[in-house]
């Protein structure tokens, strides 16, 4: 009887002992899992917001429609004397300063250089006109200096698309 | 509530007699040849189920004498606790068994002292019997002795006497003699018969040979009075009762008459309900007593420790169940979660592989993203500056610089130099007119550089500010 006693008290010890063990291991799992549940959640949220991104932003340099769209918007705002030159094509294998090799990750570049003599509160009303066209663009550089009776505009515009460029 | 079937057996004599009762009501009897074996009780059960359509639910049992151990004890007198105790410490020494089944029964005192007399049944033989009736499947769940079953069958008898009666209970084999007061037991003895010789088979021969047997009972009840009244001259028998199978030959009690000069009666509990009946009335003395002693009951000590080794094994094995179920649990569980982070890894391993792989994407469309959003309104800028400018000065050109980090706009301005100074606050006035530009941060001193043209003197100014969104901030 005290054996069986004494066998008792030792198993109930070692199951103690066994179930502890297996406790810790299971928060330390049930940890592990939670973590990893919030990074797949993260991954899968950048995946979700990523997608949207290039529905909306992905497609490729037209720069014939933007510089039909430069003149039109000349034409709007009374300027006569406007010319749009193309200067030069950069094709950046990388992303904004990160390495990136893979397909579609290519930001292309187009800059187009406008030369526009108008007097100041038409070249105003054109830079607006410009800068609401979209297409990805920015005017990177702009001087006013002044001319006969009119102010002379040099401006260069940078295009800017995920995609091969000249491809309608 | 239903009456329990009960089988009683008398295993004293050559031969096994059973009878078979419900309640009180005697169903059939048996008389089988002895001895008590496993297979003449199966058939003596059978002949009995036979005979009355019902199974016995228990088993008594009138143990033989053989087996019963008499001694007695002459004490002071003294609780009957401690008396117990003495019997039990000198049978322990005597039998080397630590819990001895015996009972005291008191007889008649003796100068002034208690006389007990012990029946002692071995253990081995009671545990021998009892795995007997197990295997029978029939519970054994009384045993006593011829003794204590004529004592019971013999009480209502008792308040009758007036100084002393006996009774002689005839087996094939013994006289079992008791001489009883209304109060005390005055003597007890038990006296083998001689063996008679046998005949040849004829019917003179069969006579002889009862005559012979007759005598040899009379001899054995003449020796038993005989010894009875040598140690208790005081009370002379006034009855004689007789019972068991040796009291059905026929003239025995006219010859114990003639011989003894006593009334002699027929000790039959059962008369007119079975055959033989006399022989029946030890057991029918049990069926009808209260309180018979039971020497099963005595022996409380070997039951326990099996039933707490059971339940000691049954409690252990129960926690070993619990400790196994508890520690697979524990397993399983650890088990189930490494396979969940397994499952979990394997799912978040390709997502990890697309967000590397997209990062520079990523980045990209994030790029494409702001630069809609952070362009800076060059039209509100400029409208403001020809707004804001003050009358003295006129604006001479813009330049802008505009790249992912910073936005610069430079803007460059003239005015008249003349003295006396017509407004010496010019400067100021023109740094808090850019200042005051939406979108546009002034914070850097002027560049400020004199000009000639032609005769007139010109002051030009150069301010350097950074360029701001809609949405606040430096464009970058």
């Amino acid at each position: 009887m005290k054996q069986t006693i004494l066998f008792c008290l030792i198993g109930l010890l070692l199951t103690g002992g066994i179930y502890l063990n297996r406790q810790q291991e299971a928060g330390r799992l049930r940890a592990e899992e939670t973590r990893l549940q919030a990074d797949k959640f993260l991954l899968q949220q950048q995946a979700t917001e990523i997608a949207e991104l290039a529905k909306q932003l992905t497609g490729t340099t037209d720069v014939a429609t933007f510089t039909e769209a430069l003149y039109s918007c000349a034409r709007r705002t009374g300027i006569r004397d406007h010319e749009v030159i193309t200067t030069r094509v950069n094709a950046e294998q990388q992303a904004r300063g990160k390495r990136n090799r893979s397909k579609g990750a290519t930001l292309s570049e187009q800059q187009l250089e406008v030369v526009l003599t108008a007097d100041f509160r038409r070249i105003a009303e054109y830079i607006d006109q410009v800068q609401k066209l979209g297409h990805h663009q920015r005017i990177s550089k702009l001087t006013l200096t002044p001319g006969d009776k009119q102010l002379k505009a040099t401006m260069v515009i940078n295009l800017y698309s995920l995609g091969e460029p000249y491809v309608r | 509530m239903k009456d329990s079937v009960k089988l009683f057996i008398d295993q004293r004599g050559l031969d096994l007699r059973a009878l078979i009762t419900e309640g009180d009501q005697i169903l059939a009897t048996a008389v089988l040849p002895g001895p008590l074996g496993s297979g003449s009780l199966q058939e003596l059960v059978a002949a009995l189920v036979a005979s009355s359509g019902r199974k016995p639910e228990h088993a008594h049992l009138l143990i033989s004498n053989e087996q019963v151990k008499f001694s007695t004890y002459r004490l002071q007198e003294m609780p009957l606790a401690d008396i117990e105790k003495i019997v039990q410490r000198s049978m322990t020494t005597a039998t080397s068994e630590k819990e001895p089944i015996f009972r005291l029964t008191p007889l008649a005192p003796q100068q002034d002292k208690d006389v007990y007399l012990a029946e002692q049944i071995p253990r081995e033989a009671l545990d021998r019997l009892r795995q007997l009736f197990t295997d029978a499947r029939l519970p054994l769940t009384f045993v006593s002795t011829g003794l204590q079953a004529n004592l019971a069958a013999f009480a209502p008898q008792r308040e009758n006497i007036i100084q002393a009666q006996a009774i002689f209970d005839i087996s094939q084999d013994a006289v079992a003699a008791i001489f009883i007061s209304p109060t005390d037991i005055l003597h007890q003895e038990i006296q083998l018969i001689p063996e008679t010789e046998q005949g040849t088979g004829d019917a003179d021969d069969a006579g002889r040979g009862l005559k012979r047997r007759l005598f040899a009972i009379l001899n054995v009840i003449h020796g038993l009075y005989s010894q009875y009244m040598l140690t208790n001259p005081l009370a002379p028998v006034e009855k004689v009762w007789l019972c068991g199978p040796g009291a059905e030959i026929a003239g025995l009690d006219a010859s114990l008459v003639d011989a003894m000069d006593v009334e002699v009666a027929a000790f039959d509990l059962l008369a007119g309900r079975v055959e033989a009946s006399r022989s029946f009335t030890p057991l029918a003395g049990l069926v009808g007593a209260k309180n018979p002693v039971n020497f099963i009951s005595a022996a409380p000590g070997k039951s326990l420790p099996l039933n707490s080794k059971t339940f000691m094994q049954v409690a252990g094995s129960l926690v070993a169940l619990l400790c196994l179920v508890v520690v697979g649990s524990s397993f399983l569980t650890v088990s189930r979660l490494k396979k969940q982070l397994a499952t979990t890894q394997s799912e978040l391993q390709p997502l990890q592989v697309a967000a590397i792989a997209d990062q520079g994407r990523a980045a990209s469309l994030r790029f494409l993203q702001k630069l809609d959003q952070t362009a800076p309104p060059l039209q509100a800028i400029f409208k403001e500056i020809a707004d804001r400018l003050p009358r003295e000065i006129q604006l001479d050109g813009i330049n802008l610089r505009q790249s992912d980090e910073a936005g610069t706009l430079e803007v460059l301005a003239v005015t008249r130099h003349k003295t006396p100074w017509e407004n010496e606050r010019i400067f100021t006035a023109l740094m808090t007119a850019l200042d005051g530009v939406d979108n546009l941060e002034c914070k850097q001193n002027p560049d400020i550089a004199m000009l000639r043209v032609g005769e007139e003197k010109m002051i030009k100014i150069k301010v350097t500010c950074q360029t701001t969104s809609v949405k606040g901030g430096s464009v970058q």
